[in-house]
């Protein structure tokens, strides 16, 4: 079973024959202390110590608009910051040990980590990562694609491999679907529906555990309903982003108190992204770009083109089809994420730190969120028409064939995004 | 075996073994193969029969490329598993007998080419053709009548126009059927 692999340490990836192998890098500062926290797959969690967050380095950082939003994705790994050195020697941040129970086999301990690429689905780099192009070619050949992160969590660039299923005439459907004014508006019409249903989905599950402020939450989910009706009668994609966007602020409104006792400490203003102004922004931040690499990696196992999208406008710099289908997923994956770690107190205002004017997750936050987020994608839901257990990543696979369905004969099987059904 | 991965303009159209095995199961299928929409690369159904492909028999012959064109000029493929020529059968080995009507046709096709060659086995009889389930140790001996050679025909012919066809043929309806198809995903997720 094929499973992402994410790693916080610094270091080098590289190819070792035929296998991958993590090189860590030794914290100068602290020799000894281990930088651990990698999740490889079938490790056990990372436990969370040092809420003690590292202090800011001094460099911009870089690339701060909102990932899920503005990624930008190139075929190039990440350049190196020019203040690397700094970053690392204020990112040092020791961690405990994580204990490994099956693949890889090399301990988690040592220096240096060998596993199978054969068990690598996608890799995810949050720590200062080298790669070079004997690994690029590698990862390329074995279909694996790697997403970059910068020091404060922020998404910047993914490595994706050579299409390796495209197909011609799909293609062209997209094409057609989205050059042709009515059809690429029937696409982005359905994104925007599914994504508000699944808004209102998430609010009707929290009100109802809620024992005092449904009033507002019932406004909230009116207003929402509301929306949704005008964006049936959207008449392009602006207009239909602008409505989910307003949505969207209407939503994020009763989040301190959907969020209740636990949310006393998450404020919220309003969305902010470039930089995040408070802890919840940094969090939908972090979780949406997390949910677009999600829609990127399985756009890759399909014969879709990611560049060619309905919703958003295709950019040149980033796979905007995958922005269109988690826009959809965004409810389901990344807010329940979120309120179930601030419910739970898992994540807590320690996890945040103020940097340039932003708030970021700090590292041991960012491995919390991680952490649920790996085990949320494999959570199952019994789905209906195939009548048997679909993981809640799957779904987003099945969402891009739907997709394709819809490309192949818009009139007989036109695309419905998803809606969760529990 | 593969099939045409996309449906490329008629000139370039071919018919291969499996595409043929995959339209007598449901033509569906067959369109949504053509058209580069099929996942079998990532099942891993397929990559323990392309295992048990590799290692379950010592082959004499392995993968023999053939090329035709059928009596309506359709250029005809197969790659055909392994052959004792000397004894003049072909084999084909499958993982499991849930699509053996498929995996028969698949191997009548092949038979068929060897005809349009005109390659007899040493006897000058024609070729025969023996389905393998190592899994279940089983064979099972597959033959070319003319019955076949005229619905292999038909079938050439019905590919050709569903190749030029826009949109998908309709589900199968028994989904029981479907359950066991690779495609499952595309056509109910
Ligand atoms: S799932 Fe059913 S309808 Fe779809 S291709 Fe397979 S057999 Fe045909």
């Amino acid at each position: 079973m094929k499973r992402p692999y994410y790693l916080f340490s610094n270091g080098r990836l590289c190819r070792n024959q035929n296998t991958l192998c993590l090189e860590r890098a030794t914290d100068a500062r602290s020799p000894g202390a281990e930088v651990a926290g990698d999740r490889l797959p079938l490790s056990e969690i990372p436990h969370r110590i040092n809420p003690e967050s590292p202090t800011g380095g001094d460099g911009a950082p870089q690339g701060q608009s909102d990932p899920a939003e503005e990624p930008v994705a190139t075929g190039a790994g990440r350049q190196r910051d020019e203040d690397a050195a700094s970053q690392e020697e204020s990112g040092a941040v020791s961690n405990s040990l994580t204990s490994d129970d099956g693949q890889p086999s090399g301990e988690l301990t040592g220096e240096s980590i060998p596993f199978p690429i054969e068990s690598a689905e996608s890799i995810y780099c949050f720590g200062e990562i080298d790669v070079n192009s004997k690994l690029v070619s590698f990862l390329s050949k074995h279909h694996v694609p790697l997403f970059f992160f910068d020091y404060y969590g922020n998404y910047t660039a993914s490595l994706y491999p050579k299409e390796h299923l495209l197909s011609g005439r799909l293609t062209v459907e997209q094409v057609r679907h989205h050059t042709n004014q009515e059809r690429r508006l029937r696409l982005a019409r359905s994104f925007v529906e599914a994504a508000l249903a699944n808004i209102r989905r998430v609010l009707r599950y929290y009100a109802s555990r809620l024992e005092e402020g449904t009033e507002g939450i019932e406004e909230a989910i009116r207003k929402i309903e509301s929306i949704k009706k005008r964006a049936q009668e959207a008449e392009g994609p602006a207009t239909l982003m602008g409505l989910e966007g307003q949505a969207r602020r209407r939503y994020y409104r009763t989040w301190p108190t959907l969020l209740g006792g636990a949310g006393e400490n998450f404020s919220f203003e309003r969305r902010s992204r470039q930089p995040p102004s408070n802890p919840l922004n940094a969090l939908i931040s972090f979780g949406n770009s997390l949910c677009y690499s999600v829609a990127l990696r399985q756009l890759y196992h399909t014969a879709l083109d990611p560049t060619v999208s309905y919703l958003h406008e295709p950019g040149d710099r980033r796979f905007s089809l995958a922005l269109d289908l988690a826009e959809v997923f965004k409810p389901l994956l990344v807010d329940r994420a979120i309120f179930r770690l601030v419910k739970t107190r898992q994540i807590q205002p320690d996890d945040f730190e103020e940097r340039l004017g932003g708030v970021y997750l700090t590292e041991s936050g960012r491995k919390t969120f991680v952490e649920h987020w790996d085990e949320r994608l494999r959570q199952t839901i019994e789905h209906r028409r195939l009548e048997r257990k679909i993981s809640y990543e799957r779904l987003v696979r099945l969402d891009a064939y739907r997709l394709t369905r819809h490309l192949c004969a818009p009139e007989d099987d036109p695309y419905e995004g998803f809606e969760m059904w529990w | 075996m593969s099939a045409p991965n996309s449906a490329p303009p008629r000139s370039s159209f071919r018919v291969g073994g499996m595409l043929v095995g995959y339209y007598v199961l449901c033509p569906r299928k067959a369109w949504l193969s053509m058209r580069g929409l099929w996942m079998e690369q990532e099942s891993t159904t397929v990559a323990l029969g392309r295992q048990i492909d590799e290692n379950s028999y010592e082959r004499e012959q392995k993968e023999i490329m053939l090329t035709a064109e059928a009596p309506n000029g359709t250029p005809l493929i197969g790659k055909v598993d392994w052959a004792r020529l000397d004894a003049g059968v072909l084999h084909e080995t499958k993982k499991s007998p849930s699509a053996e009507e498929a995996h028969k046709w698949q191997l009548r096709f092949y038979l068929w080419l060897l005809a349009l060659n005109e390659v007899t086995g040493p006897q000058g009889e024609p070729f025969a053709g023996e389905l393998n389930y190592p899994k279940q140790r089983r064979t099972e001996d597959v033959r070319l009548t003319n019955a076949h050679t005229e619905r292999l025909q038909e079938i050439v012919q019905s590919l050709q126009a569903l190749s030029r066809q826009k949109s998908p043929p309709p589900r199968r309806e028994e989904r029981s059927f479907c359950q066991k198809c690779a495609f499952e995903e595309l056509c109910y997720g």
